[in-house]
């Protein structure tokens, strides 16, 4: 009973981390959204870029997030998920921000 | 303190560092992956805010005044993404050992971080209201 109250609760915390992944791949769809502000409002050759590159965006996210929930199945007792993805994680946050702040200082509004 | 090898509820005394490392429980690890995941989000939200203040807002008469509201925040943003790898790290460095879980500096950084912009928003507004 105690058993498989834990295990209930382990699941729910899986749950609720597959659920931050998602919102952390829809906050990182938006920022690029953002970063591309410059290149609204998509007419011309420009939508197309603009579509295409928050598109590809949202498939990478989504790949990467049906990866991370079939292998959750089986690393129950297993390390997690490795200080290599979160250190990718901030890393690409910081090329974000690096590509923000040459927009924000050298593209005029 | 509560150990993060331990199961809720349990007595499971904390391991001393000199005890080799040993897997925590899985929702420790989970959670801990989610402050990440919260901090990070936290990052990205700083950074498009960064950016739409000096694309979105409207000319201010103060010279630079934009970007001198969103440079900051893009900065922030970069620092808050960086330190919160950092604080994933020591947070799992402590489960894994069986200490208690060092002191976050996130919430000092984010809160002098907006506080400082906020000032500046002040200071730019003061100058545009002229």
């Amino acid at each position: 009973m105690m058993a498989e109250h834990e295990s209930r609760q382990g699941g729910l915390a899986r749950e609720r981390t597959v659920l931050a992944w998602n919102r952390s791949g829809l906050a990182v769809v938006v920022c690029a959204a953002a970063l591309l502000r410059h290149l609204w409002p998509l007419r011309g050759p420009r939508r197309e870029v603009s579509i295409g590159l928050i598109a590809a965006a949202a498939i990478v996210w989504a790949v990467a997030l049906l990866v991370f929930t079939t292998s959750t199945a089986s690393r129950a007792k297993d390390a997690l998920i490795g200080p290599t993805v979160f250190f990718l994680i901030t890393v690409g946050t910081v090329i974000l921000a690096v590509v923000a702040f040459f927009l924000a200082f050298f593209v005029s509004p | 303190m509560i150990s993060s090898r331990a199961r809720p509820g349990s007595n499971i005394r904390p391991v001393s560092e000199s005890q080799p490392e040993a897997e925590p429980d899985v929702r420790f690890t989970y959670a801990n992956e989610r402050t990440f995941l919260a901090w990070n989000r936290t990052a990205l939200a700083l950074i498009a805010t960064g950016v739409a203040a000096t694309q979105l807002l409207p000319k201010l008469q103060l010279a630079w005044g934009r970007r001198l509201l969103g440079l900051p925040l893009v900065i922030l943003g970069a620092v808050v993404a960086a330190e919160s790898f950092r604080q994933w790290r020591a947070n799992d460095r402590a489960m894994r050992r069986g200490d208690s879980l060092p002191r976050s500096r996130l919430p000092l950084i984010v809160t002098l971080g907006i506080v400082a912009v906020g000032v500046l928003a002040i200071v730019v507004a003061g100058f545009g209201s002229r």
